[in-house]
């Protein structure tokens, strides 16, 4: 048996082997956490490939019997998994440890096979470390990653490994041999090595590509969402754009836009958008839907010929609350629009729910007149169809109804609708109403097709008194039939463009009114409302959802797809405020949804429990939140805390769902400072009294017990999505700053490169110069020898380790023909002998330098010549070998 | 490595003055290069020990021409008779110290014991095959080349001013031999061998055998004792720069630290070297030492002086350490 050399037993345990198992650490965390090896704790794993790394390369170090132990210890390990996997004490149990045994066991084989390949084959550790390379870069593009951090700490060890590896190779070779280092190779493999680099870290882009292509995307979209809510003042009509994703039934995209204005032709879409429990009957079981009113149109353009959003409207009635940013179950109210609707009689509030499905939760939906907002859970089960849900509280009134149009044959809404018209027959004029409010809302453009509708509205309405009356007669006209007993008007979606080619930019108003009777809604809403406000009637238009109640297997619930968007005339009667009327024949489309209503959401299990506040605490091992709660609602009753008097309270969150806006996420993602609601449906929180009246809060709170049991946390969505595009920009900018690097990275090779062509020939310029006139004989015959070597060396003759003497006679000159040998004898005297040169020889140093460039110049055409100086490696040899000394 | 010693070049100037001895090295190595082929390198290796007032031993199978070569050096020098005094001694396990040295004879006529010189006394000895012979013999002998006398008793005798020993051992046959002691393979400056020649040198080796009795009775005495002894104290003039001495402590020094070296070079050992770097300038005309000198001496004046730890380091070590100190050298500028 031969010696064990101790040393480099030690050094490559010390400087292979531990740095080996410290780099696999981190990637057998990872792969365990990516492939949730459960079976198996990460420590165990590491452990077990130190194990046996450590003992293979050990074993293989001091020679003994290395494959007999290796095949012995497969057998026993092959014997141990059968019979643990054969054992049937507990079938699970035994498939648990047989699987955990077998992943040790691979890992430990691998560590063996790695310890053995370290200690026998040279080259194993950098195909090792170029294998963990490309198994990192594998993982990187196969994972979620979720920021450039975790992938920079998944790579950077294992290339820094292969650097640390393709040095310490060289240095440990070079201690066991007694070699000089050798740093071409090693300048040579670095080279290789960072090509290799590159192209990994190349294709590793070209992987994430799509991934970063779609993160682009995101934003750019997020910034032209956000740039559009800018210039729409504030309106949300445009929020509606978010609706458009994933509707995939009919092609178009539902957009409300599309009913401002007089179109060619109409886009619907199909889907589903929200529902909604409108708690409103006419008697017990005859529901009386309201139109969903969005916001109201007042102001016409009538060159476009559609209708704006007046900001400066003066009647504000509409409510525009963003649900998504009210805590969960705390109500958002704002009284003035009541004071706005100028509903004086035959009023009651109306509570509705909304579903929110395919349309953006921020845009705020109800009948109107809304004046309060509640975001309410949404049940478990129904949390993949709806994503958002609120209550409505709405002051209706009790003459309102979408009933107008429709001819159903119900008893009971045909006396309503009498009723009604008696009712508003009755209803007061408009006289001593505000004349800037009559003025607004009775404006018709100046024209002559305005001036022909104002003809054909009294027309009409002659005879009639009331209001109402005119009303009626204008939707009797939309409804008549013409000589042939076909509709006068018929609906459709794609009126056309205007027939007369003659006049370039017609009306398409007077094409409806005038000529082809063909419109869709918002067609019939704008003449009705020039045909009421010529009479003097105030109106205005709607847009929203018409209300269609298609099942009366579920009275009070109505669902609304993206074709039932809606716009119609909604007209002011004295003291019963705001009533639509809509004048658009009926639209079978609309009546017959491609889908059927679905089931309606059961409500949400009573909230007895609400609490709002600022998250002080996170313990995400014994699930537990603090929160110091400034907001309460217990069994319905709200508790504004004092400032100065919060309230710290702990909650048990162990069952509980945290929801950032619609989001589920995880604990561990919620922030500490960051406004938190916390839900409550516990049974037993609802026997607790609703007041405290004399009694401190403080006493009050020790009814409830500590921590209290939580079900649904709810943290802030906006803030949560401006973080998200934090973290996008953040991975955008570290993925842009990659890339810049990889081009700073590439171009300094680049330089460098060119530089290090470049200097070949400086040098042999500098040289020459040197060598062909210097008064010094001894400098001049220094720059000769130097020149010759260099010329020599570049040419690919380098002199090595042979002796100038044995070189210049046996290489060089038999090769060339020239007198290097006495040359370099001369030379020779002059470095080492004392005596004087004579004439003869210096003279040979002066003639030199132009005999020998010509007659090694000779051998080699001009481009041989060219590419041998060039070429880096040579010139790297000859600094690195011969450069002399200073 | 064989070394042109002709400078053909048109521009070369000779850098020593003509002298009839120097020119003459040229005709001795010539002279014995026509009956030894091949081994040029060896023949002035051997005519730098006997420069540098040393000796030689040649390791060699049988039949290399070890002997040819010693008997061809006695022969191209001429001493007082027509030829130099060449002895040969065959060593055998019974050769007795007596025998080289000579002994105390009583002379009937004078009744007086006289002193009956042994082969030693002569200018060329070849020792044949010496690891053969005891090592009394062998510490007689190598005393009398370390201190060129010899002593009898109360009486002294001085061995010849030009008294060069080469001796032979055959590395093969090592059964009954004795062999020689590193403290007294260290008295040789040179352990050399001289390998199998090429092919085309063998073939004509056998051309020339019909003739090769009659020209080697021939051999011209070329060089004279005078000569070899002016070449000596040529030989202490040469010129040893600064650095080369630097090197030759460097390449010592080495020895000692290289860890395939168990036992170092002696600082007699550098001594050596210079003494040997000095006679190898003076056959190369010139009056100072270079870098080729070093790496052309080094090997033979160090190897057998070094106890290596391995077969492997044998063949490497030094040539890595000379190696270094060339290439140091090499890359050494001018003096200013």
């Amino acid at each position: 048996m031969k010696k064990i050399d101790y040393k480099e037993l030690t050094l490559g345990l010390l400087f292979l082997i531990l740095p080996t198992i410290l780099i696999m650490y981190p990637l057998l965390d990872f792969l365990s956490e990516y492939y949730s090896l459960l079976f198996v704790n990460k420590h165990v794993l590491i452990g077990v490939f130190s194990a046996g790394i450590i003992t293979a390369y050990l074993l293989h170090k001091t020679k003994i019997r290395f494959l007999i132990i290796f095949g012995l210890l497969l057998l026993i390990i092959n014997i141990l998994y059968n019979s643990i996997s054969a054992s049937s004490f507990n079938e699970f149990d035994a498939y648990y440890v047989a699987n955990r045994f077998k992943i040790n066991t691979s890992i430990f084989v691998f560590g063996w096979f790695s310890g053995f390949a370290i200690s026998r084959w040279r080259y194993y550790l950098i195909v090792f470390s170029i294998l963990l390379t490309t198994l990192s870069v594998i993982l990187i593009s196969d994972m979620e990653m979720s920021n450039v951090n975790e992938m920079i700490w998944l790579v950077a060890p294992t290339v820094l490994y292969l650097f640390y590896v393709l040095f310490v190779k060289e240095l440990l070779k070079t201690i066991q041999k007694q070699e000089k280092t050798n740093y071409v190779l090693v300048v040579g493999r670095i080279l290789l090595f960072s090509l290799i680099a590159l192209f990994l870290f190349w294709s590793t882009i070209q992987l994430l590509d799509s991934k970063i292509d779609h993160i682009q995307n995101e934003i750019t979209q997020g910034q032209s969402d956000e740039s559009d809510e800018e210039d729409s003042d504030g309106e949300n009509e445009d929020k509606d754009k978010d609706s458009k994703d994933d509707d995939s039934s009919s092609g178009a995209k539902f957009n409300l836009d599309d009913y401002l204005g007089l179109r060619d032709r109409l886009n619907v879409s199909e889907e589903l958008l929200f529902c909604a429990n409108i708690d409103n009957f006419i008697n017990p079981t005859t529901p009386n839907p309201q139109y969903i009113t969005l916001y109201h149109l007042n102001q016409y353009n009538p060159t476009l010929e559609q209708f704006e959003v007046d900001p400066d409207s003066i009647v504000r009635d509409l409510f525009l609350p963003n649900p998504t940013k009210i805590p969960q179950y705390f109500t958002q109210v704002n009284d003035s629009v009541l004071v706005y609707d100028k509903m004086e009689r035959a009023t009651k509030e109306v509570k509705s729910t909304i579903y929110i499905a395919g349309l953006s939760p921020e845009v705020f939906v109800a009948p109107s007149t809304a004046y309060a907002c509640q975001p309410i859970s949404i049940e478990e089960e129904f949390k993949k169809d709806y994503k958002f849900a609120y209550n409505v509280f709405s002051e209706v009134s009790e003459l309102n109804s979408a009933y107008f149009v429709y001819n159903t044959q119900d008893e009971s809404i045909i006396n309503y609708q009498e009723n009604r018209y008696r009712t508003l027959r009755r209803a007061k004029s408009y006289e001593g109403e505000n004349e800037r409010f009559m003025d607004y809302y009775t404006e018709v453009p100046e024209g002559e097709l305005y001036n022909k509708i104002g003809h054909l509205a009294d027309s009409l309405t002659k005879g009639d008194n009331t209001t109402i009356d005119k009303i009626l007669s204008i939707r009797n006209y939309f409804l008549s039939k013409d000589e042939k007993g076909d509709p006068l008007y018929v609906y459709t979606l794609t009126p056309g463009k205007p027939t007369d080619p003659n006049i370039p930019n017609a009306s398409m108003l007077d094409e409806f009114m005038f000529n082809t009777h063909r419109g869709y809604c918002t067609y019939f809403a704008t003449s009705s409302l020039f045909m009421l406000r010529s009479l003097g009637i105030p109106t205005r238009v709607a847009v929203g959802f018409m209300t269609v109640d298609r099942s009366h297997k579920t009275p009070g619930w109505y669902w609304f797809y993206g074709d039932q968007g809606h716009a119609w005339t909604q007209v002011y009667i004295p003291e019963y405020g705001w009533l639509d009327f809509d004048m658009t024949v009926s639209n079978t489309d609309a009546e017959q949804s491609p889908q059927p209503d679905g089931t309606p959401p059961t409500p949400p299990t009573k909230e007895t429990y609400v609490g709002k506040g600022v998250i002080t605490e996170v313990d995400t091992l014994s699930k537990t939140m603090q929160v110091r709660v400034d907001k309460m609602i217990i069994n319905d009753n709200g508790i504004a805390l004092d400032s100065t008097n919060l309230l710290d309270m702990s909650f048990d969150v162990n069952q509980a769902k945290v929801f950032a806006g619609e989001q589920p996420i995880a604990l561990k993602n919620v922030k500490l400072g960051d406004t938190a609601v916390m839900v409550s449906f516990d049974y037993k929180l609802g026997r607790i009294r609703k007041k405290y009246n004399s009694e401190t809060i403080e006493n009050y709170m020790k009814l409830f017990p500590d921590p209290i049991t939580i079900m649904e946390v709810h943290v802030p969505k906006i803030e949560e999505e401006k973080l998200d595009d934090a973290t996008k920009e953040e991975e955008n900018s570290a993925m842009k700053t990659i890339t810049d690097w990889s081009i700073y990275v590439l171009a300094a090779i680049l330089l460098i490169l060119l530089v290090l062509m470049l200097l070949p020939i400086c040098y042999y310029l500098w040289l020459s110069k040197k060598a062909k006139n210097h008064s010094s004989i001894t400098k001049l015959s220094e720059a000769n020898y130097k020149n010759a070597h260099f010329i020599l060396n570049q040419m690919g003759i380098p002199r090595d380790h042979q002796t100038p003497m044995v070189y210049a006679r046996d290489v060089v000159d038999p090769k060339f023909g020239t007198h290097f040998e006495a040359f370099v004898k001369t030379y020779q005297k002059l470095k080492y002998s004392e005596d004087q040169l004579t004439n003869a020889e210096v003279d040979l140093i002066k003639e030199f330098h132009s005999d020998f460039n010509q007659k090694v110049f000779s051998k080699y055409s001009k481009s041989q010549r060219f590419f041998n100086f060039i070429k880096p490696n040579k010139w790297i040899h000859y600094m690195l070998n011969l450069n002399l000394k200073k | 490595m064989s070394q042109d010693l002709e400078h053909t070049s048109p521009n070369h100037t000779q850098t020593i003055a003509e002298d009839t001895s120097r020119k003459n090295i040229d005709v001795l190595i010539e002279n014995i290069g026509k009956v030894v082929k091949g081994h040029r390198e060896q023949i002035i290796q051997i005519i730098t020990c006997l420069i540098a007032k040393g000796h030689i031993l040649l390791e060699d199978n049988p039949g290399s021409g070890k002997t040819v070569m010693a008997k061809t050096l006695a022969h191209s020098l001429s001493g007082e008779q027509a030829h130099s005094d060449f002895k040969r001694i065959q060593f055998t396990p019974d050769l007795l110290p007596m025998d080289l040295i000579g002994s105390h004879l009583y002379d009937e006529s004078n009744k007086d014991f006289i002193f009956k010189k042994g082969p030693l006394f002569c200018n060329i000895l070849l020792a044949d095959e010496i690891n053969r012979a005891s090592p009394k013999v062998q510490s007689a002998l190598l005393e009398c080349m370390a201190e060129n006398q010899i002593s009898i008793g109360d009486q002294t005798y001085k061995l010849e001013d030009l008294f060069f020993v080469i001796a032979t051992q055959n590395p093969i046959e090592m059964e009954g031999t004795y062999p020689l002691p590193n403290a007294q393979l260290d008295r040789f400056f040179m352990k050399i061998s001289f390998g199998y020649v090429s092919e085309d040198i063998e073939l004509e080796i056998y051309k020339k055998q019909l003739e090769i009795q009659r020209s080697q009775d021939t051999v011209e005495a070329v060089l004279n004792m005078k000569d070899i002894l002016a070449l000596r104290s040529k030989a202490e003039e040469v010129h040893v720069d600064d650095e080369i001495i630097k090197s030759i402590n460097n390449i010592v020094r080495g020895t000692r630290e290289h860890s395939g070296i168990i036992l170092g070079a002696s600082v007699r050992s550098g001594i050596i070297l210079l003494k040997c770097l000095r006679a190898y300038a003076v056959i190369h005309k010139r009056n100072y030492v270079i870098e080729d000198d070093l790496a052309a001496l080094v090997k033979p004046v160090l190897q057998h002086r070094l106890l290596f730890k391995n077969l492997s380091a044998e063949g490497s070590a030094i040539d890595s350490i000379v190696k270094t100190e060339i290439s140091r050298l090499s890359r050494l500028n001018l003096k200013k």
